[in-house]
């Protein structure tokens, strides 16, 4: 007996033992992801007992939300990747470890070896280091030399000029010829903050102020923007696909079809590596008043939940190492921050396109990070919508644009000053909610459950609760708790990166900040607009569908499959393929116009048509609806529609007096389901749109999750949540009252 | 007032007969009964006359106007279902009135029509029920108001007093009876229940796997079945059938002998209506069971093991023990029937 248990002892034993470093650095489906396995069993060898646990980088569009739910939970985790962007808001949350102890107590740590301005960007005011670079990468401008020769245009030299460049541009835009050649435009102009930056440093202009206040209202700001909107519609030399959600789908530099394109960071060679058609390179970027780029990176830092600061510290050393990074170099990640490594072979890769690496290096004392003083993925979201607004709308007031991204981004600021200062929670307050929740439930129950029933009854009852129990535990486990949870959080101010103990308590503030809330208004607008339009439209088609398909002929069982298909594919996949369908000039959709002689508008890039896009995405999925009309049209008696014939009732008073009246039910449930559905529309904008153009299409679930998980501040989006819930419970309500009037129920007899 | 024909009617729903050169007349104003067991096309063709369906061949003819593929409004006829086929979200007022609120009639002419049918139904007290709320002979009464509320042309009933208990169904057979005796509308009436159709049946006529077997008047389909289905399908307890065979105008079926004059040589059934039988001189049976039922007496008895005869004697009346060998059964020549091996009525019969 004991000898069975033996090895079982043993093995626990050695488990508590072992030390585990737990790292989340690299996504699981890129290279560089067995790179880091490997790194972590040599480091394994050399520390005996440390098991090196790796998880990946989770999370879509670059939404890496996993590590933040870690630090919530207060999980160990040793050793996270994060973007240079967010540093300062894990810093300012305390949800960092200072570094710089283990870096001055190490004989092999030399500063020396890393590009001074990307160390510079790690370390706090005063000083204090708290992590090493993965790779970064300053914006560039990517050239087709081959389209630039056949125009006859000399390639750029690295001190070219805005001039110099809209001349180039103009010569290579050509409108599509007779022969069948695609249009070719000067540029494919990348449109998000990070890229649009540099032309704005390069003006002069800055995004804070030496006081740290916004100042995107100053006019060289202004006329930055001008300058790009004017490359976009009045020159008309740039395309507008290369925004930040299409930039991983398409690229018309990649079809050959820009002579530019950029700004943009060293992650595209990766992407172009392929291209054959034609020769492409580098150069830096044209300069305006003065030279500037914007630089992007990835870092590696310790969280404050680590286990094993000392092993994450050697670790991350290893990482920032030379092999590592060399590594990463020759698989293209970015340019590495150990310049030994930048400057190796694996780098510049002399035969691998593009000829210039050097470039990346050459740019390096231009460049500029985000100013380190805040969430910048925040501000970058809150800028976006008008971003999108200044380079894809035609008409469109640039500097009143830049106002309201100013006003935007210093109530941001201004709310991120005060939070720190607001008054912790009590402790209690969230078991507290929990229990009065609870004693609330069980009243309620009591309360129903009336007298006290006979014995059998009484037994049977007691069985009824424990078949039920399971369900009960999931419901009250994961839903009114955490229903409850997030009421507590909707009065507070809590992001991710702090522990869930330290929450701010902010009363009614953050549902009084709703009506302030310019985004909150167009939100609220676009998904009731959405729900008014696609819920009764997909109501009427579900239904057209379902009475077409009821006569059961040839083939109907294929086309009944089909049509119920879309409502049982992904949403993610559904949004993934619309947004190849509905391209403005070559989409499916458009093309499908054309042939009937109508010009399609640009759906996904038009603040006006972006909604109705979604609502005619919505009727594509009306499958589970139809079924549920089907069914109940199967459950008509049939001789009541003979009956009706026979009265004289031709199809449409039998629609409208016999199998009307009938489906009422399913109506009122296909438009309640509908409505809540409509309300919650969140994956098909997430991965189509991201919200935009502007704010067009940013409904409420949408800015609910970017405020939780982009903006960092889930108390602000628990109250969304909450407000979210009441309008649509109060909708709920309203459509059954009405429905009394006119849903009629085969079982009722009414006195 | 209308005369319906109806012509070579044949039907087929893929490789299935269902109709068979049905032809038949229904005089104006005349009550036609069409009877037969379960799934032998009565909906179908009643369905075919409604323009409900349409029929594979033949014709309709109303007046003598081919009304094939006219809409059923265009027919003017009316039908009552099985199952009624109330509106179940109208009240019983807008039940009647949906035929003429269809035909867009003024609101005065539809509200004294439905008063009108409503009286005549006993119906007044119901008009602002759901058909949930009434009882089965309550719908079946406003089923029957909404089909007369407009006059048609036809009459069509599908077993319209199936779902009736039997108390009811005698009480509406004899409401349906004067409701045509009163309106006087060419009426069709299909049913599985020969005594409905005997009951209610100007004429009728037996239906079997889609063929007409027989018109004729209730009481000639009694007497002078032309089928052997007919004679069993008509009348309570069905006809014995005794299967044999006739040699040297003799039949034989196993112990039994009977002269059978005149009649050809070949495969025969004898048929014999069990109130036909009395105890008396003739083949000598072995007694089975016993049915007392007040009114008559039925003695279920055995010739040999592959035929059996039921005797009903009127009244109460003493009978020997069940289990009973030789008790006496007197076969009247006159009350026999022969059929001939396809099911035909042999004409010889005395
Ligand atoms: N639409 C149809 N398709 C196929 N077969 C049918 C259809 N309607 C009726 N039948 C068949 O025709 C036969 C006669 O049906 P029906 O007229 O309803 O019989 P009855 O009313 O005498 O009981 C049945 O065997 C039935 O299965
Ligand atoms: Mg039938």
């Amino acid at each position: 007996m004991s000898a069975l248990f033996l090895p079982l002892v043993l093995s626990t034993a050695c488990t508590v033992d072992e030390r585990t470093l737990v790292v989340m650095a690299e996504e699981e489906q890129l290279d560089s992801w067995i790179v880091l396995e490997d790194l972590a069993r040599e480091f394994e060898a050399e520390h005996p007992g440390v098991h090196v646990r790796l998880l990946p980088l989770g999370g879509a569009a670059g939404a890496q939300d996993k590590g933040k739910f870690m630090l919530a939970g207060d999980l160990q985790l040793d050793l996270l990747r994060i973007d240079i962007t967010e540093l300062a808001a894990y810093v300012g949350e305390g949800a960092l470890l200072d570094l710089s102890p283990c870096f001055e107590a190490d004989p092999t740590w030399d500063p020396q070896d890393y590009f001074p301005s990307v160390l510079a960007a790690l370390r706090a005011p005063d000083g204090r280091l708290y992590g090493l670079p993965s790779t970064f990468t300053p914006y560039v401008m990517y050239v087709n030399r081959d389209l630039l020769h056949e125009r006859g245009l000399e390639f750029p030299t690295p001190d070219w000029t805005w001039d110099d460049f809209l001349r180039a541009a103009r010569s290579a835009t050509r409108a599509a010829d007779g022969n069948g050649r695609p249009a070719t435009v000067g540029i494919s102009l990348t449109q998000w903050l990070q890229a649009v930056a540099p032309w704005i440093w390069q003006n002069g202009a800055r995004l804070l102020d030496d006081e740290g206040r916004a100042a995107m209202h100053e006019p060289a700001f202004v006329e930055a923007l001008e300058f790009l909107h004017g490359l976009l519609h009045e020159e008309r030399v740039a395309s507008f696909d290369a925004s930040f959600q299409n930039q991983l789908s398409q690229g018309l530099f990649q079809a050959g079809r820009a002579a530019f394109y950029g700004p943009v960071g060293y992650w595209e060679t990766y992407r172009f590596r392929h291209i054959e058609d034609f020769a492409w390179d580098v150069v830096p970027l044209p300069r305006g008043e003065r030279s500037a780029t914007a630089i992007a990176m990835t870092v590696y830092v310790v969280p404050r939940t680590s286990a094993e600061p000392e092993l994450a510290y050697r670790f991350l050393r290893r990482m920032a190492g030379e092999r590592y990074q060399r590594t990463l170099a020759r698989i293209g990640n970015g340019v590495p921050g150990l310049i030994a490594a930048a400057r190796s072979a694996d780098f510049l890769k002399p035969d691998v396109a593009p000829a210039s690496e050097h470039v990346f290096l050459d740019v390096i004392p231009e460049a500029r990070f985000l100013p380190p003083l805040s969430n910048w993925r925040a501000i970058e979201t809150l800028c976006q919508a008008e971003l999108e607004g200044i380079l894809l709308v035609e008409d469109f007031d640039v500097a009143a644009a830049c106002e309201r991204m100013r006003a935007k981004t210093q109530r941001f600021l201004d709310r991120e000053a005060r939070r720190r200062s607001l008054p912790r929670m009590a402790p209690w307050a969230v078991p507290g909610t929990l229990a009065l929740g609870l004693g609330v439930l069980v009243a309620i129950g009591l309360f129903r459950r009336g007298r006290r029933p006979v014995a059998w009854r009484a037994r049977e009852e007691r069985q009824a609760y424990v078949l039920l129990l399971p369900w009960g535990l999931g419901f009250l486990l994961f839903l009114v708790g955490p229903a409850l949870v997030s009421l507590v959080l909707a009065c507070s101010e809590w992001t991710p990166l702090r522990p869930f103990a330290d929450k701010r308590w902010v009363a009614l503030e953050n549902v009084t900040r709703l009506f302030s809330d310019a985004t909150f208004a167009t939100s609220l607008k676009a998904t009731a607009v959405y729900a008014l339009v696609a819920v009764p439209l997909g109501l009427a088609l579900a239904l057209a569908l379902a009475l077409l398909l009821r006569r059961a002929t040839f083939g109907v069982g294929a086309v009944r499959t089909l049509a119920y298909l879309p409502a049982i594919v992904s949403p993610v996949i559904i949004g993934a393929l619309w947004r190849v369908l509905l391209r403005a000039d070559d989409g499916l959709v458009n093309a499908g116009l054309e042939a009937v002689g109508l010009t399609g508008p640009a759906w996904l890039r038009d603040p006006d048509w972006v909604v109705p896009a979604f609502v005619l995405m919505s009727l594509w999925s009306v499958g589970a609806q139809m079924l549920v009309f089907l069914g109940a049209l199967q459950a008509v008696d049939p001789a009541l529609e003979e009956a009706a014939r026979i009265d004289g009732a031709g199809t449409w008073r039998r629609f409208r007096h016999v199998l009307l009246p009938a489906l009422t039910p399913v109506v009122l449930f296909n438009l309640l389901t509908g409505s809540i559905n409509a309300f919650q529309i969140f994956a098909q904008p997430y991965v189509m749109t991201g919200g935009g153009p502007g704010d067009a299409s940013r409904f409420l679930i949408l800015y609910l999750y970017q405020t939780g998980f982009r903006h960092l501040d889930v108390g602000y989006a628990s109250a969304i949540a909450w407000v979210v819930f009441a309008l649509l419970a109060l909708l709920c309500l309203v459509l059954l009252r009405w429905s009394r009037r006119w849903v009629w129920y085969a079982a009722e007899t009414p006195s | 007032m209308t005369r319906l024909d109806l012509e070579q009617i044949g039907c087929t729903y893929g490789t299935k007969r269902v109709l068979d050169d049905v032809t038949l007349t229904v005089a104006d104003g005349e009550f036609l009964v069409i009877v037969g067991p379960s799934g032998c096309g009565k909906s179908t063709l009643l369905r075919i006359v409604a323009g409900l369906a349409s029929a594979t061949s033949g014709s309709v003819r109303m007046d003598g106007v081919a009304v094939d593929g006219l809409e059923p409004r265009e027919r003017d006829v009316a039908m009552v279902f099985q199952n009624y086929a109330l509106y179940p979200h109208m009240s019983v007022r807008k039940n009647l009135s949906f035929p003429l609120r269809v035909a867009r009639r003024p609101r005065s002419e539809i509200e004294t029509r439905v008063r009108a049918v409503a009286v005549k139904l006993g119906l007044s007290e119901l008009l602002d029920r759901r058909p949930a709320q009434l009882s089965g002979g309550q719908m079946q009464r406003v089923a029957l108001g909404r089909a007369m509320i407009r006059d048609p042309r036809v009459f069509l009933f599908d077993e319209p007093l199936s779902n009736l208990d039997a108390q009811l169904r005698t009480e509406m057979r004899g409401e349906i009876r004067r409701l045509h005796r009163e309106l006087g509308i060419t009426t069709l009436y299909v049913t599985h229940d020969q005594e409905e159709a005997l009951t209610l049946g100007d004429r009728i006529c037996v239906l079997h796997e889609g063929r007409i077997q027989q018109i004729g008047a209730p009481l000639e389909l009694y007497r002078k079945p032309r089928t052997s289905f007919v004679a069993r399908f008509i009348g309570t307890p069905a006809m014995n059938l005794v299967g044999g065979e006739v040699q040297g105008e003799v039949f034989r079926a196993g112990s039994l002998e009977l002269s059978a004059p005149s009649l050809p040589n070949g495969p025969t059934t004898l048929g014999i209506r069990p109130d036909e039988l009395v105890l008396g001189q003739g083949p000598r049976l072995t007694l089975v069971a016993v049915e007392r039922l007040g009114r008559e007496t039925r003695l279920e008895c055995e010739l040999d093991a592959r035929t059996r005869l039921v005797v009903c004697l009127p009244g109460d009346v003493p009978t020997p023990a069940p289990g009973a060998r030789n008790v006496g059964v007197e076969l009247r020549s006159e009350a026999l029937h022969w059929f001939d091996a396809a099911g035909r009525r042999l004409a010889a019969e005395l």
